[in-house]
């Protein structure tokens, strides 16, 4: 070995420099300490920033930037609450947006709602969800396997309070208590003060709840408005009159020490604006029966407190943080769920398993029996009006009504096991009931003639037209003509318009196809022809 | 050879200053982002950016309108004045609506198209909203926004407000019925609204029902003028009353309740759907009970940790007040029941009986996993009901140690 350059610092003395050797373990300590420094670093940067939530996981710029332009920007001004109150409800069955303009381009879901959670979370915020209640809006069996699936949805989102609405409490009093009752020793996040499934001392759900979440201690409680209940009729669910339930839970709650108290009332808001009244240590109070679409600041309550409203079909979201000894101590926001949020997995997975429900249930174990049509008449299948009308054929053939079945077997997770789906995107289906007629569309595998929205669901069933026609069916000539006559449409008259445009709003309703205007939609379907002999 | 030993630094203390310099450069970043240059809109990117210099301002005296009333498919409009007090051009362009029903519109002074409107230093513009009353009636707000190339207001939204009326509104809107019992009668009511300009008349009121309509009688009375309060802006109201004979079919009911009114002169027929259950005078009901596969599954439980959870059987009809439970046998033997005693529910059309089921330490193993291999397990109760006299619940468990 080559001795070391000596070196000769002023002010040393001068000694030569042997060859050093760095003793491993410490050079081992030394690199991992480093590493603890900079993972450290980053984690506490990350802290120190607390990004503002404003998207779910993976969504793009472009994505945030549009819909910021559209539905406004959320948070700003806020930093970093103590804790975030966030208010769901009236979700009205609406367990993801559908319908012909795009999801991207409609509001709501529980996938977004996630999203929305989680981006809290993930910027610090401890976050309490509540929830008002109106999981569904319909009865039977779909209904029954849809609350339960949106009640699954809730617990994993780790909801802390979960009202009832009105038609919940319609569901069968066994599908309540199975979705709704505490599993294993996980505490139910359902509860209710006036609401009681099996009896108020059946104790299948809380009167209340206390959470501790920032430091501070929140207080939970639901009602059912007098006016709401009495509409109800469900033997195996006790409600009892709204101001003298909540006497009780609010001389509880004031014993918890709590610094915030939520009401969550499912009532008109007169009612509630009367309960609050009488209840003044409520300071967030949620009610029902508001507009579509909840107002940007809540009005403040005589007592102070703030009134929540939700709109309606769960499109929105109500964040209310906690900034205490701030200049502003309770902040509000107004959370459109547009696509800014994304999707969420687990609740892909979620939709994924109820649509297997209702596949794997089929029409009869939904409960869906074909009923009669109005006109009495039976269905052909759109290829049996190609026969005498091909141009129409043609027409409907090249327009997205041809392929309507087509989109539900596409999408990820496939709809077209789901009758709210089916019954506008299959021939012989009654759209807003969601069933069946006699002779309309049962599978792909029993009528593969009905798939898609076809002819007959504006003109009418044309079975027995069809069977003249080709002559299978012998009929006098007046017959034919009447056959033939029933299922024209003209446009040429106002009463005749009206009739044709009421047949599209079956299907282009305002959940559906908010965008809709018979005249603008109707150049890509019109098919209009001279009458054939 | 000389050993170095380099002396490290204590661990606490790098935890601290990473904690420190992490926490710094965070925040530091936060607030170089919060106080960057607004995001730039639509308008603001095509007018070019001004945060120094001349800059327009807006000023609006109110963004909300509420318009009362409006009949379901009647309109509005309603003007917002837009005022620029700043010494720059205002560049203002059509957003989104929240709703087809509402459009947005440029009206008064100003240059540009149909989609933009500039707005000179002192100038004003109106900005127009139309409505349309769309859906079944009740509250509506809906929202049109229009964005700005002012920095400190790059979008106003303007909201229009009110209530939309329909002509007629039944409460509930759908007649709902669970759980019907086929032993005894049962009665629903609803109520029925119209919002003419007079009262309305009833003409006729009917249920339409392929099954049990013969089973079922339909009246109708006005409601007193303190009731019509339920409904704001009613002016006429009638309390539809359904009285169902004992012996409805089991299984599903539906139905329409059609009522014909003549209102301002005009006739018209109310539809309100019918729908319900008729389900057996014995039902079970819990946590654990299987509806498809009519069984209580309880999984496998280990004797060493236990079980203890609860069933109801609810009882209704004709012969609810006879049922007494009692225990006659149960399948498999490590499984306990114990019967609480019979409790109305609400009105007491439902009695309520808890059972608690349990497995003790000392219970022998088995295995009723309702498998190929593994037969139901089962618990008979003798009930006292007249036409039930006993009640077998099957049961899916395994008992292991």
């Amino acid at each position: 070995m080559h001795p070391a350059k000596t070196t000769h610092c002023p002010g040393l003395p001068r000694q030569p420099l042997a060859p050093r050797r760095v003793d491993a373990v410490a050079a081992g300590r030394l690199t991992m300490r480093l590493a603890a420094l900079l993972v450290f670093t980053a984690i506490s940067a990350s802290a120190g920033s607390a990004a503002t939530p404003d998207r779910g996981v993976g969504v793009s710029d472009e994505v945030v930037t549009e819909f910021q332009q559209r539905n406004g920007r959320l948070f700003e001004n806020w930093g970093v609450p103590r804790a975030v109150l966030a208010i769901t409800g009236e979700l009205d069955g609406y367990i993801e947006p559908c319908g012909c303009t795009g999801k991207e381009n409609q509001k709501g879901g529980l996938s977004r709602r996630q999203n929305f959670l989680d981006a809290m979370r993930t910027a610090g915020w401890p976050v309490v969800a509540v929830d008002l209640g109106s999981q569904v809006k319909r009865f039977g069996r779909q209904a029954e396997v849809k609350y339960q699936s949106i009640a699954d949805g809730l617990r994993q989102m780790g909801y802390s309070g979960i009202g009832f609405g009105p038609a919940d409490l319609r569901l069968p009093a066994e599908e309540l208590v199975a979705a709704v009752a505490s599993v294993g020793t996980e505490p139910t996040p359902f509860l209710s003060a006036n609401v009681g499934l099996l009896g108020l001392d059946a104790n299948i759900t809380p009167r209340f709840r206390v959470v501790e979440i920032g430091g501070l201690r929140v207080g939970i409680t639901a009602v059912l408005g007098d006016g709401k209940a009495d509409g109800i009729r469900n033997d195996a669910i006790e409600i009892a009159p709204a101001e003298s339930a909540l006497a009780e839970v609010a001389g509880l709650l004031q014993q918890g020490n709590c610094d915030h108290q939520v009401l969550l009332s499912w009532a008109t808001p007169e009612e509630t604006r009367s309960l609050a009244a009488a209840y003044p240590q409520f300071d967030i109070v949620v009610t029902a029966g508001g507009a579509d679409e909840p107002p940007a600041q809540l009005p403040e309550l005589p007592s102070g407190g703030r009134l929540v409203e939700l709109g309606h079909k769960g499109m929105y979201a109500v964040a209310v943080g906690f900034f205490p000894g701030s200049d502003q101590p309770i902040r509000s926001q107004r959370v459109p769920l547009d696509a800014r949020w994304g999707e969420a997995r687990e609740m892909i997975k979620l939709l994924a398993s109820y649509q297997r429900q209702l596949e794997s249930l089929g029409l009869e174990g939904l409960g869906l029996s074909a009923m009669r049509h109005p006109t009495g008449r039976r269905f052909a299948g759109s290829a049996a009006c190609s026969d005498c009308h091909d141009y129409a054929y043609e027409v409907w053939e090249g327009s997205s009504h041809a392929y309507a079945l087509t989109t539900l077997e596409e999408q990820d997770p496939r709809r077209d096991g789901d009758p709210e789906c089916l019954s506008c995107h299959v021939v012989g289906w009654a759209p807003q009931r969601f069933e069946p007629f006699e002779g309309g569309f049962l599978s792909m595998a029993k009528t593969p003639h009905l798939a898609h929205n076809g002819c007959e669901n504006c003109h009418g069933p044309a079975a027995a037209h069809a069977a003249v026609e080709r002559g299978d069916v012998r009929a006098t000539q007046a017959e034919r003509d009447r056959l033939r006559e029933e299922l024209v449409l003209t446009l040429d008259t106002p009463e005749g318009k009206q009739r044709a445009v009421n047949n599209c709003l079956e299907c282009h309703d305002l959940d559906n196809s908010p965008q809709f205007d018979f005249d603008e939609y109707w150049p890509s379907v019109d098919h209009s022809e001279d009458d054939e002999e | 050879m000389t050993t170095v030993k380099i002396r490290l630094p204590n661990a606490w203390l790098v935890a601290v200053a990473a904690a420190l310099l992490g926490g710094l450069t965070g925040v530091a970043t936060a607030v170089a982002t919060a106080t960057a240059t607004p995001l730039r809109t639509a308008a603001t990117a095509a007018a070019g950016l001004a945060t120094e210099g001349p800059q327009p301002r807006l000023e609006t005296d109110a963004t909300v309108h509420d318009f009362g009333r409006v009949a379901v498919g009647g309109s509005g409009s309603h003007e917002f004045t837009i005022r620029n007090t700043g010494d720059a051009p205002l560049v203002l362009t059509k957003g989104a609506t929240s709703c087809t029903c509402t459009v947005s519109d440029f009206s008064g002074a100003g240059s540009g198209d149909g989609s933009s409107r500039t707005v000179p230093p002192g100038g004003s513009t109106t900005v127009r909203i139309e409505w349309k009353g769309k859906g079944g009636g009740g509250p509506f707000r809906q929202r049109a926004t229009i964005l700005t190339n002012d920095p400190l207001r790059p979008e106003v939204a303007f909201s229009i407000e009110g209530q939309v009326v329909p002509i007629w509104k039944a409460e509930p809107p759908v007649i709902t019925l669970a759980g019907l019992s086929a032993s005894a009668p049962a009665e629903a009511t609803a109520a029925l609204f119209t919002f003419g300009n007079a009262a309305a008349e009833l003409v006729d009121c009917r249920l339409v029902a392929e099954q049990f309509a013969d089973l079922v009688t339909v009246s109708a009375e006005p409601l007193p003028p303190a009731a019509l309060a339920a409904a704001e802006g009613a002016t006429a109201g009638f309390g539809l009353t359904l009285r169902f004979a004992a012996g409805l079919p089991l299984g599903k009911l539906r139905g329409d309740v059609e009522t014909t009114l003549r209102v301002d002169g005009e006739e018209l027929t109310a539809t309100i759907p019918l729908e319900g259950t008729v389900t057996g005078d014995l039902t079970v009901v819990g946590q654990a009970w299987d509806k498809r596969a009519k069984a209580v599954r309880l999984g496998t439980v280990s004797r060493r940790d236990g079980l203890a959870t609860k069933l109801f059987v609810m009882a209704k009809g004709a012969g609810r007040d006879q049922v007494r439970l009692a225990v006659k046998e149960v399948i498999p033997a490590g499984l306990e029941v114990t019967v609480s005693p019979p409790r109305p529910v609400g009105d007491g059309n439902l009695i309520r009986i808890g059972l608690t089921l349990s497995v003790p330490p000392e219970a022998p193993t088995a295995n009723n996993l309702c498998t190929e291999a593994a037969s139901a397990g089962k618990i008979v109760l003798e009930t006292g009901h007249p036409d039930t006299p006993e009640l077998t619940i099957p049961v899916c468990v395994a008992i292991a140690e």
